[in-house]
């Protein structure tokens, strides 16, 4: 009996502990610095050239799930100088591209990131053909390049465009005027086609979009598996490579470049922010 | 010649384009005849005699080859008989030995044959003095051919000269083959070198003889391992040289050129050449007697250092000419101009060219072509390389001078040999960005491009995911306009149904009053009223399977309106002449010729099938 008492009683002083904690962790959060001052302070310790602090700071606002285009950049700038220096690390190449990248992809309109992006990729070229290694170019596949030719939104709407052209067809074929009728036949017909061409368009881009995220290789490169584990007949992906990211399996994700899909460690990734969406971070091996 | 021909013929009076064609006949019989004797004098073959003896003068026991050749022009003969020869009693005739060899050509259709017969006797003289020798003759096909006599001194033997002396030619050049002590076996093989220093890729001659004072006969012939130069033969047929007479530690050898080959040194250090070796069957040689020539060693040095051209690359011996064609002279930004460099000349030809930097060019890797042969003892000819440049920054770019430095071995000295690339009209091109071109070329160059500054201040925050419908949303508003249209239509086309529905309700409800009423006239009625009764019965039934007034209607238009509302022809004449009928005898009951209890029995039966 005494020992379900004091059972009991352990249980709610550990039940008191966690809502005291609860209650007590927004007043934690607020005493830290905001966004703006510890984007100061990176941004200062980069201008002095002080890229590993920059780096500390930049990937703890990440982590604190801080989306800003700004940060993504210097963040991008900030792995840049560390490649450039004695005390760089493999990966930092790919870790600037995926910088710069994330930039551009949180604000479209940022042109120097994505050109930063462009140039980060040809410095790794220029390493890797001094290594006397080639990439090939690799092109993005038909579907992947017309569905990239505008938003998943903008494809709904001109399939949905498509959909009420056909409807009105239906009802002016039953006009009672001659010239109605021709014009119902004719928006029937065409409403048809767009239909059946713009409906995969808009479910295609609206399923990508909502199961497939962007990342880029952060290690010095990478060789695509199959579920078996064996190594998948493609190219290896280089450093800062742009590559498609799709389902996880354990510390595996699936990921597809170009034509090519395989797997690839998580660990070697780094998936870009989108929105206001953080960027999911890859799982601790061993969890 | 043709009218007076005709005129003779007292053809005058046939109509004249009887004459015309018969003349066009003429003509073309004419000159067919003419291409036929022509063709017929071409085809005879034509011949060309020679006879050419070995030495002019000879010692009693030596050889005299004695050779008769026939060039002939046209088709060989199909047969011939063996070339003969009425040589002097005292010499013996040995042979002959013949061969045949023919040419045959096709240019533009036409064919041209050539062959030749070469017949060779051997004459050994068994008695001093002067003699002259009839040409060997050969019979062909209607025809004796014969050359020139030849007039041949036989001298005593010399001392020193063996019995069984081989085949020997005039020593024209012999002193310089001649050698005061050296092998004395009846065959030996020799390499002469034309020098023995050189520089790294400047050519050697060497030349190999076969010494020899024994009718012989060689096998088995092995070149020389010469792994240190490159090799070009120089003798395209080695059966056509002829020996001369020289001496060997003072005796008579025969000395025939065997072999002649250009060495180009591929390094430097005391190369050895090596040995050329045969086998050799003789009377007095033996069977298969292995002859090595003698090894020669060269000496191969690099060119002076002073006054060497920056650039110079060791090999490149010789006199060259250099020529550059640029090709296109306007590309756009990124493209890449064909840049063909041709070097010709005597020597050693460059392997590689150093091609000139390019500001913001990239040269790719060249395709060579080339056709290096000996010409005139010397080896040279020509080199192409066909190289890409691609260009990546825009505006009017030079391409520089290509400069070729190489050693001229005539004169001792270093030639740069120079051709101007000229410039490219290079276009800007919008799709490619310049600064990742610049990127690139720093890159390329190991030099990476300046970095930017940072951002330090935050900007417009992330622009919000792309907007998009969840896919069942999607799905639903695609389905809907369509799907909308279609339950109208539906909804209409029910609410007709509903319509029609009533009626023909009503329809149906208004015959059933109708027949009741026409069961009750059938008992107590009059004929007027009956017929009038029927007439109603039979409109509410039309009407009730119409759905429409039919007592508007005329009977052409009943017949027609019931026969597109599917009722069977006969049925439908059946109801018009019944309809007829009643009014009939509803208004003018005595003209009817139908009785009335028979027309209510077709009445009732028409009616009932109208509703089946």
């Amino acid at each position: 009996m005494s020992t379900t008492l004091r059972s009991e009683a352990r249980g709610g002083f550990a039940a008191c502990a966690l809502a005291l904690g609860l209650a007590v962790a927004p007043a934690w959060g607020a005493t830290e610095p905001g966004l703006e001052a510890r984007f100061a302070q990176a941004s200062a310790a980069l201008e002095a050239g002080d890229f590993a602090r920059a780096i500390v700071e930049l990937e703890a606002l990440a982590d604190r799930g801080e989306v800003h285009p700004e940060l993504s950049f210097d963040r991008g700038l900030a792995y840049w100088m560390r490649a450039r220096s004695p005390s760089a690390l493999p990966g930092d190449l790919g870790r600037a591209a995926a910088g710069f990248e994330e930039a551009a992809l949180l604000r479209p309109s940022d042109a120097e990131a994505r050109e930063l992006a462009e140039f980060v990729r040809a410095e790794v070229r220029a390493r890797r053909q001094r290594s006397d290694k080639d990439d090939p170019i690799v092109r993005a596949t038909l579907d992947r390049a017309l569905l990239g030719l505008a938003s998943p939104l903008a494809w709904s709407l001109l399939a949905f465009g498509a959909s009420l052209l056909f409807a009105l067809g239906l009802v002016l074929r039953r006009a009672s005027e001659l010239r109605w009728r021709v014009g119902g036949s004719v928006a029937l017909s065409v409403g048809a086609i767009s239909l059946l061409g713009l409906t995969p368009l808009a479910v295609g881009a609206t399923w990508l979009e909502a199961h497939r995220r962007a990342a880029v290789v952060v290690a010095t490169e990478v060789a695509l598996r199959g579920e078996d584990g064996a190594l998948v007949e493609a190219p290896v992906l280089p450093e800062g490579t742009l590559v498609e990211l799709g389902e996880q399996h354990g510390e595996l994700v699936e990921l597809r470049w170009g034509p090519y899909e395989g797997r690839a460690p998580w660990s070697s990734l780094r998936v870009l922010a989108r929105g206001a969406e953080p960027a999911p971070r890859a799982p601790t091996p061993g969890r | 010649m043709i009218a007076r021909t005709l005129a003779a013929l007292r053809l005058p009076h046939l109509p004249w384009w009887f004459r015309i064609a018969l003349a066009a006949l003429l003509v073309a019989c004419a000159s067919l005849g003419l291409e036929s004797t022509a063709w017929a004098q071409r085809r005879q073959p034509s011949y060309q005699v020679d006879v050419t003896a070995s030495a002019r003068r000879i010692e009693v026991g030596e050889s005299l080859e004695l050779t008769l050749t026939v060039e002939i022009e046209g088709p060989r003969p199909s047969t011939h008989e063996t070339p003969r020869i009425d040589a002097p009693p005292s010499f013996r005739v040995i042979g002959p030995s013949t061969s045949f060899s023919s040419r045959k050509t096709l240019i533009n259709g036409r064919s041209d044959e050539r062959s030749t017969l070469r017949a060779t006797f051997r004459l050994v003289p068994s008695a001093p003095g002067r003699f002259v020798i009839p040409s060997p003759t050969i019979q062909t096909p209607g025809r004796l051919l014969a050359g020139l006599p030849v007039e041949v001194e036989v001298v005593e033997p010399a001392g020193g000269s063996s019995v069984d002396e081989p085949d020997l030619d005039t020593p024209s050049d012999g002193g310089s083959l001649a050698l005061p002590d050296g092998p004395s076996g009846p065959v030996f093989l020799r390499a002469i070198a034309d020098r023995s220093e050189v520089v790294v890729g400047e050519q050697i001659t060497v030349s190999y003889y076969l010494y020899f004072r024994e009718a012989y006969e060689m096998t088995e012939r092995t070149e020389p391992q010469i792994g240190d130069f490159l090799r070009y033969g120089l003798l395209t047929d080695p059966a056509s040289t002829t020996s001369t007479r020289t001496r060997v530690a003072g005796r008579v050898y025969g000395a025939r050129l065997v072999d002649r080959v250009a060495l180009v040194p591929l390094r430097t250090g005391k190369l050895s050449t090596g040995k050329l070796s045969a086998r050799f069957n003789g009377r007095r040689i033996g069977a298969r007697v292995l002859v090595e020539s003698n090894e020669l060693f060269v000496d191969v040095r690099e060119p002076p250092e002073e006054g060497r051209p920056q650039g110079y690359r060791t090999g490149d011996v010789g006199r060259f000419e250099l020529r550059a064609t640029v090709q296109p002279r306007a590309i756009p930004q990124g493209g890449t101009v064909a840049v063909e460099v041709r070097v010709e000349g005597d020597g050693n030809l460059p392997n590689r060219l150093d091609m000139p930097q390019v500001a913001g060019g990239e040269w790719l890797e060249p395709s060579v072509h080339q056709r290096i042969a000996p010409r005139f003892g010397r080896v040279g000819g020509q080199r192409s390389f066909d190289y890409l440049l691609r260009l990546r920054q825009s505006g009017q770019i030079d391409l520089g001078v290509l400069r070729l430095p190489s050693w001229d071995p005539a004169t001792k000295s270093y030639v740069v040999t120079e051709t101007r690339l000229g410039t490219v009209e290079v276009e800007p091109k919008a799709p490619t960005p310049e600064e990742i071109a610049r990127a690139q070329q720093a890159a390329d160059e190991g030099g990476p491009i300046a970095l930017p500054r940072p951002r330090t201040t935050l900007g417009a925050a992330a622009a919000s995911s792309p907007l998009r419908l969840p896919l069942p949303w999607l799905g639903l508003g695609l389905a809907l306009p369509p799907g909308l249209v279609a339950l109208g239509f539906a909804l209409g086309a029910a609410r007709r149904v509903h319509r029609e529905r009533l009626a023909s309700g009503q329809e149906q409800r208004r015959a059933r009053e109708a027949l009741g009423a026409l069961k009750k006239l059938e008992r107590r009625g009059e004929p007027k009223e009956r017929a009038a009764a029927q007439l109603r019965a039979l409109h509410a039934s039309l009407e009730a399977k119409l759905g429409r007034p039919t007592r508007g209607l005329v009977q052409r238009e009943l017949a027609q309106v019931l026969e597109e509302a599917g009722v069977a022809q006969e049925l439908a004449r059946e109801l018009v002449a019944l309809v007829d009928a009643c009014e009939a005898a509803r208004y003018a009951p005595a003209e009817t010729s139908l009785a009335d209890d028979t027309l209510a029995e077709r009445v009732n039966e028409a009616i009932a099938r109208l509703r089946r």
